[in-house]
């Protein structure tokens, strides 16, 4: 296979999803002629040592760049102006109206939907971990492209093997309570304050040797992590719900290791990386069947059809309190995972990159070259 | 999702069940509902939750505003295009003559940062005397019962339960 493959994502960051996933192919794309480097406007130190500034390359025609895309992206001028084959990655933008009126990040997506046409139609293929982001791109553009589902790897070998903080570890399962946990930005359009009332209703109701974990960036959205603070202190679980704020990748696997069951009530994902980790870890997930969730999970989780809280909490602790229900979910969840096997979703690159190559650049693309 | 999936057009949840399981479990459901609704909530108890999370939280909410601040630049992101030509036009001295006042918000950041990671430090710190004060307290005034009745939780993790494999 002939060419340079290149990521580009504007900005990577330390443990964001979208970071998380480009990091993530990196190995797959190496044999496809992945550049090791992610091309970036910017990054964050800890992760800069991946990278390499998006202007230092010299574009040839038969190179291929990925651009990754989750909100208004400084990157529509190179896109425009690129020699080689475009493919967007489209990890989905959160729609506006979750966020406070008027607010940085209501202005950031609405601008990141407005532009987002022009990107896709400026773009040879589109990729995306999920179909739903497929639909959602279609529907936003108007127009159609090559598209392939191309999920983020996630080995449960690899993921159960990782260094975690022994010493959090212990400390979850000191306790002896059973541990809820949430993982992701604290954001609105998580419904963390939904996850928050479930868990209060198991914890007053059901079982008091529990505890919520809700771990992620609280930077995101102040006014939301301000809003969620004060929900929890109204709440007779309060005492029991811990928000951790960003914690380092080996916190982050104690979590994982240390949960006994993952909930998420999110109401909108493109894809949702957390959930498939916590498969990987052999830890019941339950999901509002919202958005990409459903297609994500498949069958292996229990997805819940409704905004209802306390029935969440009960269906949990159906499932936890008879131990041969558990143990089939925890089995339907590996089973699950087969689809994001770093083999299979290596295949998927291979004949994404393929087609795209085998097929003329576009009108848009041969203007590109000017 | 699967063809076989036993979620129905009313069922409140669906997973890897057949239909009668999901029928049964969703039964369950309604009679615990149901039954725990009549009761009252068991009364919030034990220590107070950490207070050092939510310093950590509410500092890093505040990096996270003065990160976002354009200051002293006008933010010509925002507005009107008349807005924001006008603060194009405002910015060019500011860009040359507010160096200073941008010095100084660098430096703020940078504290501010440094605050952050000293707070997460503390709170780790903060929960982890918490947890060792939990399991003292548990060894010395908890009734046997009570260790027998954590039992089923470490059971139901114990499958999962593993040894740290590194790292930390």
């Amino acid at each position: 296979m002939s060419g340079r493959v290149f990521q580009v994502v504007e900005h990577l960051r330390d443990g964001d999803g979208v970071s998380l996933v480009a990091r993530r192919f990196v190995p797959l794309l190496a044999p496809l002629g992945g550049e090791g480097p992610i091309l970036v406007r910017r990054a964050d130190a800890a992760v800069r040592g991946e990278t390499a500034p998006v202007d230092a390359v010299a574009w040839r025609a038969d190179d291929v760049a990925v651009v990754h895309v989750s909100g208004h992206s400084a990157l529509e001028p190179l896109v425009s102006r690129l020699p080689a084959r475009v493919a967007l990655y489209f990890h989905n933008i959160t729609p506006p109206e979750f966020f406070g009126p008027g607010g940085g990040l209501a202005e950031y997506t609405r601008r990141g939907w407005a532009q987002l046409p022009r990107l896709a139609r400026a773009a040879d293929a589109w990729f995306a971990p999920s179909a739903y982001n497929l639909r959602a791109l279609e529907a936003a553009s108007g127009t159609t492209r090559p598209s392939h589902v191309i999920p983020p790897p996630c080995d449960p070998a690899a993921e159960r093997a990782a260094p975690l903080d022994a010493l959090r570890l212990a400390a979850l399962r000191a306790r002896g309570e059973t541990n809820f946990l949430t993982v992701g930005r604290l954001a609105p359009n998580k419904r963390l304050e939904r996850v928050m009332d479930a868990f209060d209703w198991y914890h007053g109701r059901i079982d008091r040797r529990s505890r919520l974990h809700l771990v992620g960036d609280a930077t995101l959205d102040p006014d939301y992590v301000r809003r969620l603070l004060a929900h929890r202190e109204a709440l007779g679980a309060r005492a029991a719900i811990e928000v951790t704020g960003k914690v380092s990748d080996e916190t982050l696997h104690a979590h994982f290791a240390g949960a006994h069951v993952y909930l998420t009530l999110s109401e909108h994902e493109g894809f949702c990386l957390p959930p498939v980790v916590a498969l990987a870890h052999d830890v019941p997930v339950f999901a509002r069947a919202a958005a990409a969730l459903p297609e994500t999970l498949g069958e292996g989780a229990v997805l819940l059809h409704a905004d209802d809280p306390p029935r969440t909490a009960e269906v949990v602790h159906a499932i936890l309190a008879d131990e041969g229900l558990r143990r089939r979910l925890v089995a339907a969840g590996r089973r699950a995972l087969v689809r994001f096997a770093p083999a299979t979703v290596a295949a998927a690159w291979a004949a994404a990159l393929g087609a795209l190559r085998a097929t003329p650049r576009r009108a848009a693309a041969a203007s590109r070259v000017g | 999702m699967a063809g076989d999936s036993s979620h129905t057009g009313d069922a409140f949840f669906s997973g890897p069940f057949d239909r009668d399981e999901v029928a049964r479990l969703a039964s369950a459901v309604d009679a615990s509902l149901a039954r725990h609704a009549r009761a009252t909530p068991a009364p919030a108890g034990g220590p107070h939750a950490p207070a050092a999370w939510s310093a950590v939280a509410r500092a890093r909410a505040a990096l996270a505003v003065l990160e976002a601040s354009s200051a002293p630049l006008f933010d010509a992101s925002r507005g009107s295009p008349a807005a924001r030509a006008v603060k194009r036009v405002l910015n060019l001295p500011l860009a040359l003559l507010a160096r200073p006042q941008r010095h100084f918000n660098a430096a703020a950041r940078a504290a501010l940062a440094t605050c952050c990671d000293a707070l997460d430090e503390l709170a780790r710190a903060d929960a982890a005397l918490r947890d060792a004060l939990v399991v003292r307290d548990r060894r010395l005034a908890g009734p046997p019962e009570e260790r027998e009745h954590a039992a089923p939780t470490r059971e139901r993790g114990g499958a999962r339960d593993r040894e740290p494999s590194g790292g930390a």
